[in-house]
């Protein structure tokens, strides 16, 4: 497993240039260019606190935090789900997009996981910036917890690391997965506690939801540290953070003893 | 405008001429999507099918309010296919045609074939997938209990004039995209403002009467609320609501022929 970042070590160099080159690359050719990475959350963040907040009229009744918008409360749950969409759309065709990496040359294909992972991750820290401009704007001071947010994320993102090589491995041998994918991610999204409080999931499955929608802990504890100024809940994280280590392991297990074959399938 | 209905003519007889092209395209399309995948295009059906699953799973708890005008205990799992069959056409055929020139540069530059042929590949591909769609809803209405009347064939014209309508607008955007790539970024981020705009995962009821007023200006709205008349209640379509649409369609049929006509040369130079 330590192979798998002892390589990313010795790649910063090729996995640095790789990152910029995906960044400057989505916003080719557009006028706006990279205006548009502050534009996407801005607006999403207007249409779901319009629909779900205007017009479904979806409240977040817990005391003492009525003054924090439903916009902000909305978005900090967007920002998490689409990092996680993005990373797990990116890793899937990670392998089968890249069919030069694979076989012509010798190739560390780990580091194209974690160059998606890092766009992702850069995209995620402009949508925060959003957050907060707006969090200030609208005469919220900040809470010291707020420094914990890097805490809560990391299990997420050791978890993300951990789907991404899985999902890269699977993409290359089930070709629908880009499909199933598309549809787990609209299924995560609201069978979380994204877009409503976590208590208007129909109680059946609110066990579920908590422990098998791997967004549901971050989203509530990213939004404790960072908006409600309360500690995060340390029990669930650290089951998660075993839970994600366990991932970890997982996808670099099965990363490491299919990638020889990848040449072969695809 | 006479130039412009005279060229927009020569190129509708190409296209004519080159019809088995356009046939034969749209059958490799779903050839090489049942290659690529074992469900193929069966997924342009689960697709919208699962996203109706989770919506009425989940959302018909939190929308407490009812649907006025049946009362079945799967009415809003109705009325969200019926919502959902109306935009998935809407958004495929948008969102498909605004990348055409791009996604087929290769072809336009190597081949000489009319260039016109593509949004009629986009078309009929994405009617394809409308009518399995249907054919899946239709099943599940059933299935639900849900019965059919005589207005069920006023979805014939309907689906026509939506699917003309989607494609005039994918015109105007697909040329456009080829001079200023930022239409490629804003069209998702517009396609899905426009979702959640648009009564349909939600009932209008339930609307504030004082943001009502926007729907007058949402487009896809008097299509979208038809298929629900239509699908869910067994009415007729409003037809006050869909003349004005009729007119905007004539409208939009005219600035895609003239912006086609008056950049078709450019395209292949730019892109």
């Amino acid at each position: 497993m330590l192979s798998m970042f002892s390589s990313l070590f010795a790649n910063k160099y090729l996995f640095l240039q790789m990152l910029k080159r995906d960044i400057e690359q989505r916003y080719r050719g557009s006028q706006l260019g990279f205006l548009w990475a502050f534009f996407y959350p801005i607006l999403m963040l207007l249409v779901y606190t319009f629909v779900f907040g205007m017009v479904m009229r979806v409240k977040w009744g817990v005391e003492g935090q009525d003054n924090i918008d439903f916009g902000l409360i909305l978005f900090a749950g967007l920002l998490c789900h689409s990092l996680m969409t993005e990373v797990v759309t990116s890793s899937v065709a990670s392998i089968t997009s890249n069919v030069q990496y694979v076989k012509k040359v010798v190739f560390p294909l780990e580091i194209l996981a974690l160059v998606n992972i890092a766009n992702a991750v850069f995209h995620m820290f402009l949508g925060t910036l959003i957050l907060l401009a707006i969090y200030l704007i609208s005469g919220n001071s900040l809470h010291w917890t707020m420094l914990l947010a890097p805490v809560v994320l990391f299990p997420f993102i050791v978890f993300l690391i951990g789907l991404s090589w899985f999902l890269a491995v699977m993409g290359v041998y089930v070709r629908d997965l880009g499909q199933i994918v598309g549809v787990m991610m609209t299924v995560l999204m609201f069978l979380c506690s994204i877009v409503f409080p976590f208590e208007r999931i129909p109680e059946v499955l609110q066990p579920y939801v908590l422990w098998l929608n791997p967004l549901t802990i971050i989203v509530e504890q990213l939004r404790a540290v960072m908006l409600f100024g309360q500690l995060p809940n340390w029990e669930l994280l650290g089951i998660y953070t075993i839970g994600a280590f366990g991932m970890l392991f997982v996808g670099t297990w099965l990363f490491q003893r299919t990638r020889d074959g990848f040449a072969d399938v695809i | 405008m006479v130039h412009t209905i005279r060229r927009s003519r020569l190129a509708l007889l190409r296209c004519y001429g080159h019809r088995r092209f356009i046939v034969t395209s749209i059958k490799n399309e779903f050839v090489v999507r049942f290659a690529e995948s074992k469900l193929g295009a069966l997924w342009a059906v689960i697709h919208p099918l699962s996203q109706v699953l989770v919506f009425a799973l989940v959302l018909s708890n939190v929308l407490s309010a009812k649907l006025p005008g049946i009362d079945s205990k799967y009415a809003y799992a109705i009325y969200l296919m019926a919502g959902i069959l109306c935009w998935s056409l809407f958004a495929e055929i948008i969102s498909r045609s605004t990348r055409l020139f791009i996604d087929n540069a290769g072809l336009l530059k190597k081949i000489k074939f009319p260039k016109l042929a593509l949004p009629f590949i986009v078309l009929g591909s994405s009617l394809f997938n409308f009518m399995l769609l249907l054919i899946a809803s239709v099943v599940v209405f059933l299935f639900l209990g849900h019965s059919f009347n005589l207005s069920t064939f006023w979805l014939i014209p309907i689906t026509a004039s939506l699917a003309i309508f989607s494609i005039a607008i994918g015109l105007i955007l697909g040329v456009l995209n080829v001079f200023v790539r930022d239409i490629d970024q804003g069209v998702p981020i517009v396609l899905q403002l426009l979702f959640w705009f648009t009564p349909i995962v939600y009932p209008i009821s339930i609307i504030p009467e004082s943001y009502r007023w926007l729907l007058a200006y949402n487009p896809v709205y008097p299509f979208v609320d038809a298929f629900q008349r239509i699908l869910v209640n067994g009415l007729q379509p409003d037809y006050e609501k869909l003349s004005f649409s009729m007119i905007f369609i004539c409208v939009l049929v005219v600035i895609a022929a003239k912006v086609y006509s008056s950049a078709s040369e450019e395209i292949v130079d730019v892109l």
